[in-house]
């Protein structure tokens, strides 16, 4: 049954890249910096926190502000990308009552349309990072696996959310409050190192821990990331999807209802 | 092979009722246990009330929910409108949405590509295709979305009721486009509440109610079903005898036969004009009274006007329905028409009156639209319809009959465009006057009879039709409101008013059709008809009377209740163009081919009696000729009608003088004519013209027309010597307007009085031959009554072969005549005051002479003159006139008119 799904899917790989492309497109359009705005965004972020955190909190990590964008990119990419994607069987309710197309398009388009932006950003903030170490250059096909890998993860969760929030509305409330604990909870505005020993297992829980430190060892530290890491990052990104699939499938039936 | 496939579905939905915001959830089963197969190539309707489970079937069949017991199973490719505006990105252009919604049905790029102009061109919104979407209008919207959802190239179309929005034009292209589709063997789901859409589309249909089938089979039997059971339940009601049941439901009469639906559509229906819109007896509300088994009274009441009809249904045994219709209405609301009409399937292929017949063609995508089958103006007894296949079919003919007289309605039989797909048979009853006369109560306009089981078609024709209809042989007379048509062997003689009469009574026109009649058949040959006109105190009486197949006899009277003031009287035969030549006793020609604006005179002459015909080329009509007698006054004319009417006019009057306009209550023959087809030619002789004549010269007085011959040469021409006066813009000539009467004649002299119509006046002529080639003529006028007149004229029409015209000091040639028929004639010389005479001649070449003629006056009264004119083209002559251009008012009395001398060949110039 899967295998008729992945199938179903496949023929509609069309209105998949079209609808995230469209979506990308009108978020844009109407504005008048448009696509400038997947940059600026994660840059005046990394200057504000870089501010705060070096001159008042007095942090001592070497080249912060780099330190800073290599784990609040990815970040904002999986808040943005969880928070639009969960929303999304609601807001297209009616093509779900029309059309008779394989409704996981929906968060998943929503997740390409989410990825694509990021990728476009890293078409700018790469080269702020090869021009301050012009190693990481060797680290790019570990960057490249990363991004594919999160952004399984990322749909994974979307496949979650977006289903639960047919039946809980609350799903949408509460996530914009989790993102923001969930946040603090991952070392992105300090390192891992910082966390003292008894509480380094909560961080360990997390599992956009190991994603960020993955980011961070091929960004801004320029080593391969240890073996740890490496698994989690697999674990957690098929654990994502596979669970997230299955509950979307499992509810799917019910959802068609409530719309 | 099956394509749909529900086995035992029931489908739920979850409803959360709020009440006093206390939520309650409640279970509520939309389908119950719904069995049924659809193979591929079949297109089924869905039919049912609102809430039946029409949509959710759709959705089970969509994939768009999923059963919560039983299975349903679809092969194929889905598409279909089941919401309206779906996945459409306003932002985005039509162009643009087209990729987008395809991609969601589910279409690669490529198979867009091949399917984008089709859907381009169907939903034929020009260039708004390339405008972003939000500025659509709704029904641009709905045929893109259409247009899209219908060239998808699925297996099977799934359609709810969204063919309703759309026009005329849109919904034929959407019916087209589903007839190519099930030719090419696609399935097709059709919910819907439009019944005529339906049959046009499926064969089969499944009848939805609760969430049940109630019943799944072939449309006509389905549809009957659902129209008796659906609709307000106060608005229907049932009546049934053996293979016939007749369902009125809220405003519409639907019969079948054997379970088999007749009336698709409306079916019977009435239509008011009310305030000069229309409105259908299905948009009133209804109730109904069930009288007994077989009679029914139902209401009808308009919400936004004070307009109840009320019908009286009635079954016989005889399988015949009665069907009357009485209005009530406020005072201040005006109703201007009354439609009693039937729509038939289109089974029916032939219609006929028992006067006419004819055949329905078939309806088809090139067929234009509504076609009508019968003469605008004509009212029938009966008009009925059979099909041809009546036997495979099981299709009873129907006849549909008014009862009582009719004189105010129109009957019209139709066949009707592509959309509507059926026939329709309507009696109209379209007369201001009588719908006007409605007093606070309920006032009867319409009265007919629906019958299903005549068993001797031609027999029951004859009975209905024996009161309209006179025929001998090939000849046929058809009366019907206030005309008689005369044909004969199946060529139309008479055309629009065809045999009509009309009165000029206290100073308006009434003509026949604008009353009441009533005919009836005295005897075998002989057919009586009572008209009578609202606000008059008078009946009109025709007695016609036909003895064998060349002829009839046609009286008409007055019957006079109380002093009426009768000024004219007219009986008229409008007949076919194609007759093209008039002959009578005072001379005969071709009618013109041309029509003016208004009737012209073709010979320009009162006929007082004896004979007038027509005649057509090549006999392609018959002969029609006319007798009439000397009466009172009456005189015959024979004029070519106006442009609209295009006919020829034989026209029998009478004017009554002045004195004699009031009549007292009585009975009084108006006319009396006798008409002859094919009579032998001599009938019509050239009445012997009283004539004076000495030498060479020959004057004849052709009732106020004078023609003079010398040598037996005609010198005059058509209108030759007469005089014509105007008064109040209108011209009076001797020979058209008046009748004369010769006084006294001797060898050399002629008096002669004529008495005109139209004014109050007579003239007297004397008429003296003297001398060689002298005619002296005297002309007095006598006014009865005070005329304003602004010409006074003598005229002499001379032949076209005087080249050279010459008066007392100048002279000169005639030009080419170029005045058309309504131009004013040229004028060529005006003659200064004192020129004694005025004249015309031809060259000195032998074979052209003719005699010089000259024209004078003999007592020159002031304010007259002497003119010299050049005729228009259709009477080319030349014409020397002595006129009077003063405008007066003349008092009554005695004036001269004009004394004058008309010398033939006078050797000198004096």
């Amino acid at each position: 049954m899967l295998r008729e799904r992945l199938k179903n899917l496949y023929l509609y790989r069309h209105a998949l890249w079209d609808m995230a492309v469209k979506q990308l497109e009108a978020k844009y359009t109407t504005s008048f910096l448009g696509i400038l705005w997947a940059i600026i965004t994660p840059l005046l972020i990394m200057s504000v926190i870089s501010f705060v955190f070096t001159v008042i909190f007095k942090v001592a990590i070497k080249n912060f502000p780099l330190f800073i964008l290599s784990g609040i990119y990815p970040w904002l990419f999986f808040s943005s990308g969880l928070s639009e994607a969960s929303a999304t069987i609601l807001n297209k309710q009616t093509i779900l009552r029309q059309f008779n197309l394989p409704r996981e398009i929906l968060p998943l388009s929503s997740c390409l349309s989410s990825f694509l932006n990021f990728l476009i950003g890293w078409l700018v903030i790469y080269p702020i990072f090869l021009f301050f170490n012009p190693k990481i250059i060797l680290y790019l096909p570990l960057l490249i696996l990363i991004l594919l890998l999160h952004f399984v993860f990322l749909c994974g969760l979307s496949l979650s959310l977006s289903i639960l929030n047919i039946f809980f509305r609350d799903v949408e409330h509460l996530l914009g409050t989790v993102l923001m604990f969930w946040l603090w909870m991952t070392p992105v505005f300090y390192s891992i190192e910082m966390v003292p020993e008894e509480f380094r297992w909560l961080c360990n829980l997390n599992p956009m821990t190991s994603y960020i430190i993955y980011y961070g060892d091929v960004m801004y530290r320029a080593v391969i990331p240890n073996f740890t890491t490496v698994i989690s990052v697999f674990l957690w990104g098929f654990l994502s999807i596979i669970s997230g699939w299955l509950l979307f499938l499992r509810l799917e039936a019910k959802i068609l209802k409530r719309i | 092979m099956e394509q749909i496939v529900f086995n035992d579905l029931w489908g739920m939905y979850r409803i959360k009722f709020v009440v006093d915001r206390k939520p309650t959830w409640e279970n509520f089963w939309a389908l119950k246990g719904l069995t049924f197969k659809i193979n591929q190539g079949e297109a089924v309707g869905i039919i049912g009330e609102n809430g039946a489970g029409k949509s959710t079937v759709l959705k089970m069949i969509a994939g768009m929910l999923k059963p919560d017991r039983g299975h349903v199973k679809v092969l194929g490719k889905i598409s279909g409108l089941l919401e309206l505006g779906a996945g459409f990105q306003t932002e985005l252009t039509g162009s643009e949405n087209i990729y987008l919604i395809a991609g969601l049905f589910g279409s690669s790029p490529s198979q867009i590509e091949s399917i984008y102009d089709d859907i381009v061109s169907f939903a034929d919104i020009g260039k708004f295709i390339n405008a972003p979407v939000k500025c659509y209008s709704q029904g641009m919207f709905v045929r893109l979305a259409f247009a899209i959802a219908i060239n998808m190239d699925s297996d099977i179309l799934l359609i709810d009721d969204t063919l309703a929005v759309g026009d005329e034009h849109f919904q034929k292209k959407c019916i087209r486009k589903i007839f190519e589709l099930k030719e090419q063997g696609k399935t097709i789901v059709f919910v819907t509440h439009d019944m005529n859409m339906l049959r046009r589309i499926c064969q089969r249909v499944i009848f939805l109610k609760d969430g049940q089938i109630i019943k799944d089979g072939p449309v006509d039997q389905v549809v009957p079903l659902y129209a008796q059971t659906s609709g307000a339940k106060e608005g229907v009601a049932i009546l049934k005898k053996g293979p016939l049941n007749i369902v009125f439901n809220n405003g519409r009469l639907l019969f079948n036969w054997d379970g088999q639906l007749l009336t698709p559509g409306l079916g019977g229906h009435t239509i008011l004009a009310i305030e000069n819109k229309y409105y259908s007896s299905v948009q009133a509300d209804w109730t109904i009274e069930k009288q007994s088994e077989n009679k029914l009274f139902a209401t009808g009441k308009f919400e936004q006007f004070d307009v109840t009809q009320v019908w009286e249904l009635e079954l016989d045994k005889d399988l015949g329905l009665k069907w009357e219709v009485g209005i009530n209405s406020a005072l201040d609301v005006q109703i201007s028409e009354c439609q009693a009409n039937i729509m038939l399937s289109n089974s029916y292929t032939h219609w006929f009156t028992g006067i006419e017949d004819g055949m329905f063609p078939i309806i088809d995508e090139i067929s234009k639209g509504w076609q009508s089958f019968l003469e605008g103006n004509i009212s029938r007894k009966v008009i009925g319809t059979e099909s041809a296949a009546a036997l495979e079919l099981n299709i009873p003919s129907l006849f549909f009959e008014q009862s009582g007289t009719f004189s105010s309605s129109k009957v019209q039989v139709f066949n009707s465009d592509y959309v509507n797909n059926c026939r329709l048979l309507q009696y109209k009853v379209a007369s201001l006057n009588i719908l006007s006369m409605f007093q606070p109560n309920l006032t009867n306009i319409f009265s007919g009879k629906i019958s299903f089981a005549i068993t001797d078609k031609e027999k029951y024709l004859q009975h209905l039709n024996q009161d309209f209809l006179l025929t001998c042989g090939e000849l046929r007379l058809i009366f019907t409101n206030g005309m008689a048509t005369l044909s004969c062997k199946g060529l139309n003689l008479t055309k629009n008013s065809h045999l009509n009469t009309s009165l000029y009574v206290d100073g308006k026109w009434y003509d026949s059709n604008s009353g009441h009649w009533e005919f009836k058949k005295e005897a075998q040959n002989k057919i009586i008809g009572y008209g009578s006109w609202a606000g008059l105190a008078l009946k009109q009486i025709w007695e016609f009377e036909i003895n064998n197949d060349t002829g009839f006899l046609w009286k008409v009277w007055l019957e006079v209740s109380k002093e009426v003031n009768i000024q004219q009287e007219r009986l008229q035969f409008m007949c076919a163009g194609d007759y093209r030549h008039y002959s009578s006793d005072y001379g005969e020609g071709d009618f013109s081919d041309t029509f003016l604006e208004t009737e012209s005179d073709m010979l320009q002459r009162c006929i007082p009696a004896g004979t007038i015909g027509l005649t057509s080329p090549e006999k392609q009509l018959p002969d029609l000729n006319l007798f009439f007698p000397e009466k009172d006054g009456n005189f015959a004319k024979i004029l070519n009608a106006d442009f609209y009417h295009k006919a020829r006019l034989l026209r029998i009057e009478k004017i009554n003088p002045e004195e004699k306009t009031i009549r007292m209550p009585g009975r009084y023959q108006s006319f009396a004519v006798e008409t002859k087809l094919n009579a032998a030619r001599q009938l019509i002789k050239k009445k012997f013209s009283p004539a004076v004549e000495k030498g060479k010269l020959k004057f004849i007085f052709d009732q106020g027309r004078g023609n003079i011959f010398w040598n037996g040469q005609e010198l005059t021409k058509k209108l030759g010597l007469y005089t014509s006066l105007r008064s109040a813009g209108r011209w009076y000539d001797s020979a058209s307007s008046a009748v004369w009467k010769i006084e006294g004649q001797d060898n050399h002299a002629m008096r002669a009085r004529g008495r005109w119509f139209h004014l109050a006046i007579t003239q007297f002529w004397e008429m003296i031959l003297q001398g060689e080639g002298v005619i002296e003529l005297k002309v007095s006028l006598q006014v009865k009554d005070k005329i304003a007149v602004e010409r006074l004229q003598t005229n002499l029409m001379l032949s076209e072969r005087y080249t050279h015209w010459l008066s007392e000091k100048q002279n000169g040639t005639f030009p080419l005549f170029t005045a058309d028929i309504t131009d004013d004639w040229q004028q060529i010389y005006c003659v200064p005051e004192n020129n004694k005479f005025i004249g015309v001649s031809t060259s000195t070449d032998k074979k052209k002479h003719l005699p010089k003629v000259l024209f004078s006056p003999l007592i020159s009264n002031s304010g007259w003159f002497l003119h010299i004119l050049n005729s228009d083209l259709y009477h080319r002559g030349r014409v020397l006139q002595y006129l009077n251009t003063q405008a007066a008012i003349m008092e009554p009395g005695e004036y001269s008119y004009a004394h004058c001398r008309i010398s033939i060949d006078a050797k000198t110039d004096v």
